[in-house]
């Protein structure tokens, strides 16, 4: 037996018995405990003689059995909405004529199951709205290129609405049953659920840092990466949620969005080395970069 | 997700769920009844534009959480989990495995529907962290937060020796 990798657990036989389309495949480790342990590879035999058994015996009569039950619930769906149908397209009508319409419609929150309950985009650094700083703000400052030769000078803050291609970053926040939109000064709460959504058209790599109220900094996107990753699709978010955890105070995110990886030791020092409020106000690489940076007090309501 | 859809699903992925119903549920007959309810109720859920992330991922997810529902309320939670997990020199014996289900059990009331779920992988089942992070569908440091709060929460470093696992 392999004694180097534990016994695989069952997500993991799951895996080596379910064939390919998982998340992450086997570690060629696992791999090589599964032919060597007795008890792990009895365990994958018995999951594929259940696989066997589902193809051989129990779906031949489940699969009409689901269909049956899957039409028998549509037709009752139907039935309920005839019932109510008039009711129901007067609201939808309502909802139509009354609501706003714009660029929000495109926004990821559905992905998240839950209710929007604010709109509002995030503010660069110096835009409308900043007049609540320091508290709640989402700012956007550069280490644009040629910041090899200012490296950690002051940069002057500057206002990008407007800019074609700005890059931004945009927080969504689920709460119980609520998703919003983060927008400046607003304060998040323990428990909040992130999903970070880095808007950055002309860039094609991403390194995304957090800052907690603790004062650490950590590697978030890509996790522990000791380099910045691909930039996630158009309006996708990056990879995971971010639960905040019980600590309160001011925390700060970090999108540092470039076209080739720059690693992530330098910035992460660069970060934990600079006070709350003045990180992206300068240069924290000396690759050309653009640093915008997300902020928010965490307090106990 | 038309129904269509759900029963391609079935065909690609029942072996799956049947097995994962199969594991926690030990009977082949409610492990057959709970496939088919899982499969309706992703219908439900996908209609409503539930994030789904991976499908087998969401699948092994789906139908733990049904069996675990099903086994709560049968009372029979603690009996499912697998005794390789039993910590130390509780492992060979069978009258301190018995007693450690009735600890775990005890912790898992009470939560609600993913930190049960959470405790039952990582400390029930053994799943790694990160393994924990791909079937809940969240980042590896919010799984990593979130069993360090359940362990403080449920008093786990005491309840169930070692460093909780």
């Amino acid at each position: 037996m392999d004694r180097t990798v534990p016994c695989l657990s069952s997500y993991a036989l799951e895996k080596a018995a379910g064939g390919k389309g998982w998340p992450t495949p086997l570690s060629q480790e696992q791999l090589i405990h599964i032919e060597t342990c007795p008890l792990c590879a009895e365990k994958v035999r018995h999951a594929q003689a259940a696989e066997a058994e589902f193809r051989n015996i129990v779906m031949p009569d489940g699969i009409g059995l689901l269909a049956a039950r899957l039409r028998r619930r549509r037709t009752e769906r139907l039935l309920a909405w005839s019932v109510s149908g008039a009711a129901a397209v007067a609201a939808v009508l309502a909802v139509v004529l009354v609501l706003p319409h714009g660029e929000d419609s495109k926004d990821p929150l559905g992905k998240m199951g839950g209710r929007e309950t604010d709109t509002s985009a995030l503010q660069p650094h110096g835009a409308a709205g900043d007049s609540e700083e320091p508290s709640g703000t989402a700012g956007k400052e550069t280490a644009e290129s040629g910041s090899a030769g200012r490296q950690g000078m002051p940069l002057a803050e500057r206002d990008y609405t407007g800019l074609k291609a700005a890059s931004s970053l945009e927080l969504y926040v689920k709460r119980g049953r609520d998703v919003f939109r983060h927008r400046p000064g607003t304060p998040l709460r323990p428990g909040d659920v992130l999903r970070v959504v880095p808007v950055a058209p002309e860039r094609s790599c991403i390194l995304l840092l957090l800052r907690d109220a603790a004062g650490d900094v950590q590697v978030v996107y890509p996790w522990n990466g000791k380099a910045s990753g691909p930039m996630p699709e158009a309006g996708q978010p990056v990879t995971g949620a971010f639960e905040l955890d019980e600590r309160i105070g001011t925390e700060e995110w970090f999108a540092v969005f470039s076209n080739t990886p720059v690693q992530a030791a330098a910035l992460v020092e660069r970060v934990r080395g600079i006070g709350v409020g003045e990180a992206g106000r300068q240069a924290v690489s000396g690759v050309p970069v653009e640093v915008v940076v997300a902020r928010y007090e965490k307090v106990v309501p | 997700m038309g129904a269509g859809h759900v029963e391609e699903l079935y065909r690609q992925h029942g072996g799956l769920v049947y097995r994962r119903c199969l594991a926690l549920l030990r009977d082949p007959d409610e492990a057959r009844s709970a496939v088919q309810e899982v499969f309706l109720r992703i219908m439900g859920r996908l209609a409503h534009e539930e994030e789904v992330g991976n499908i087998r991922s969401y699948l092994f997810r789906a139908a733990t959480n049904h069996c675990l529902n099903l086994l709560r309320d049968r009372r029979k939670l603690a009996e499912s989990l697998e005794c390789d997990q039993v910590a130390g020199a509780e492992r060979d014996d069978p009258q301190q495995q018995v007693a450690w289900r009735d600890r775990l059990e005890a912790c898992l009331a009470g939560l609600d529907e993913r930190d049960r779920l959470a405790v039952h992988l990582y400390w029930g089942e053994g799943l790694t962290q990160d393994e924990v992070a791909e079937v809940l569908g969240l980042n590896r440091v919010t799984v990593v937060r979130l069993l360090a709060r359940l362990r403080e929460r449920l008093r786990l470093k005491d309840t169930l020796g070692g460093d909780g696992k």
